[in-house]
């Protein structure tokens, strides 16, 4: 019985560090701006905008602004990141492979997108399943400081996603 | 080891009615487990198969769900309708690949009459996004041309050029024909197993059309239909529900935003993908009740087995005694109870999948056609493995219950004068 108890234990104490490590280091938005631009960041979401269906669809985008550099330290790093999705590519089950994480729900969609030191494009290793638009989730995976510009806004950072999980309060 | 084997094998060939009964019950237990799991799975899928490459759905005002039950799967009725403005206004929008306009509330001896544009044919999609195809015909060209689903044909009887009436409201008998303008079937449709099989598919221009000179409910006799009206391209003023497919993926939330916002007229756009896997979510409660139930049968089966066992070694008692008498240990006997359990328990798992798929073949024809469901057959996937492993583990695990038993048993139990 006392054995059972020891090789638990070990176990535990195998597995704890392993299950800590692996999703890397948690970082805020506020991480992916650097250090000289700290004192001006500001978090605030712009308003909405409402006139898609007037046929200007770059309007959104064209919206964004360019400014504000990356944080370089943060390239190569294992990190883990907690935001909201707006998925760009779906496998063939309708699983989220590629997508936008942003700091705030809407941004690309009603609200015009954050700088793009605050958007990073995923590519996730896996499809993820996306159980409502509304979720916030914590993606976890090797961030670099790669630059992607699409029609619906530039992203300063590039992240090779391993694992994705809901955020949860 | 093998030894043992041999003498289990031997020993219950020698029970040989009891041991194939036993197997029987493990066998029916497993396959209906199984069975439940294949059908569960093909309905899954082929509920999420209804509709794919369809980006969003846009109706009148009301829940996602609603407007996908009755635009898609045809179930319930439209709450209110949806002006062409706000179509073409969708249509026209740089992001918009295609859209396509349906609109309902007429039927075809209990089939419902669905009006929609020839795009129709082209953009819909089902399954792993197949398109439409014809086992005859081509898509309607005229206004009094129509095309039949495949279960329509097949129940109704119909061919390329047979003649039909449409008639007014969704039942299933009509004292309110469309008699007035009669329709000629120009297509019919393959099989999908979606509802599109039992659609009567008809253009825009005919729904209109047939409700010319009805404009009051009701055939207006003042009014004698003018047929020839009826090729006039106008578009209806309104319709049920329009389809829209975008160019790229996050237009499409643009898009749903924008339309669930639009201040001009109140619409719904839903996702049907979001929509379909929320109402699977609802039904869904019914298939792992379904579940639950065959593994119950799987638990009666096997303590059916530990009955049948534990009977047996009274009988059995002289068979023990000989065995122990010849040499064998207690621990030998364990093992042989074990090993019959454990073989009764694998050759019931077996006889269930043969049971199981033989019975899925034989079924998938009519439940397709029936129930619209694909059974794909194929090779036993890794559930139905760790199905199998664990019944067999169980009559494993079972055995121990009369092998303990056994064990127990002095040597002289069975040799004893009470026998």
């Amino acid at each position: 019985m006392r054995d059972v108890k020891a090789w638990s234990l070990l176990l535990v104490l195998l597995l704890l560090p392993r299950a800590a490590g692996a999703d890397g280091r948690t970082i805020d938005w506020v991480d992916l701006v650097p250090e000289s631009e700290r004192a001006t960041y500001d978090p605030a979401p712009p308003p909405p905008v409402h006139d898609y269906l007037s046929g200007d669809s770059a309007a959104l985008a064209s919206m964004q602004v360019m400014k504000g550099d990356v944080n370089e330290a943060l390239d190569g790093q294992q990190v883990r990141l907690p935001g909201y999705v707006v998925p760009l590519e779906l496998d063939e089950e309708g699983r989220v492979t590629e997508f936008f994480l942003v700091p705030y729900f809407g941004a690309c969609i009603h609200v015009p997108p954050p700088p793009p030191n605050q958007m990073v494009y995923v590519v996730m290793d896996r499809g993820i399943d996306l159980g409502s638009m509304y979720s916030a989730y914590w993606i976890s995976g090797t961030m670099a400081t790669r630059r992607r510009d699409t029609s619906m806004g530039a992203a300063a950072y590039t992240l090779a996603g391993t694992r994705a999980e809901e955020y949860k309060f | 080891m093998n030894r043992l084997l041999s003498l289990a094998l031997h020993s219950l060939w020698s029970r040989r009615v009891t041991a194939l009964l036993t197997v029987f019950a493990i066998a029916v237990s497993v396959a209906l487990l199984l069975g439940v799991e294949k059908l569960r799975t093909g309905a899954r899928e082929g509920f999420a198969a209804t509709v794919s490459g369809t980006d969003l759905i846009v109706g009148p005002r009301s829940g996602p769900l609603n407007l996908v039950l009755y635009s898609i799967f045809q179930i319930g009725e439209p709450t209110a309708s949806v002006s062409w403005a706000s179509f073409e206004l969708v249509e026209r929008h740089p992001d918009v690949a295609w859209a396509v306009p349906i609109s309902l509330g007429d039927s075809h001896r209990g089939f419902r009459v669905m009006g929609t544009s020839r795009d129709y044919f082209e953009h819909f999609r089902y399954g792993r996004r197949v398109p439409l195809a014809f086992d005859a015909g081509q898509p309607f060209e005229d206004v009094h041309d129509a095309v039949v689903g495949a279960t329509v044909a097949a129940s109704l009887g119909y061919r390329v050029g047979d003649s039909i009436e449409l008639s007014h409201g969704l039942g299933e008998v009509s004292f309110a024909p469309h008699d007035d303008h009669p329709f000629r079937i120009v297509g019919i449709l393959a099989p999908t197993g979606t509802p599109v099989d039992r659609l009567v598919l008809v253009s825009l221009q005919a729904v209109s059309a047939i409700h010319e000179g009805w404009e009051g409910g009701a055939r207006s006799l003042a009014a004698p239909p003018d047929v020839d009206h009826a090729h006039d391209p106008s578009p209806p003023a309104k319709i049920t529900a329009f389809l829209v497919g975008m160019k790229s993926r996050p237009a499409v939330l643009q898009m749903q935003r924008a339309l669930n916002e639009y201040a001009a007229e109140p619409l719904t756009a839903a996702l049907p993908g979001v929509a379909l896997s929320e109402l699977w979510r609802m039904i869904g409660v019914a298939d792992r009740a379904l579940r639950a139930v065959a593994a119950c049968v799987v638990l009666a089966g096997l303590a059916g087995m530990v009955a049948t066992l534990l009977t047996g070694l009274n009988e059995r008692r002289r068979e023990m005694a000989v065995l122990r008498a010849v040499g064998a240990g207690p621990g030998h006997v364990f093992t042989l109870l074990v090993l019959e359990s454990t073989l009764l328990a694998l050759l019931g798992a077996m006889a269930g999948a043969l049971l199981a798929s033989g019975l899925l073949a034989a079924a998938a024809p009519w439940v397709e056609h029936q129930l619209g469901l694909s059974l794909s057959p194929g090779l036993p996937g890794a559930y139905d493995l760790a199905i199998g492993a664990a019944v067999v583990a169980a009559g494993f695990v079972a055995g121990t219950i009369p092998a303990w038993r056994a064990y127990r048993n002095s040597l002289a139990d069975g040799l004893s004068m009470k026998v």
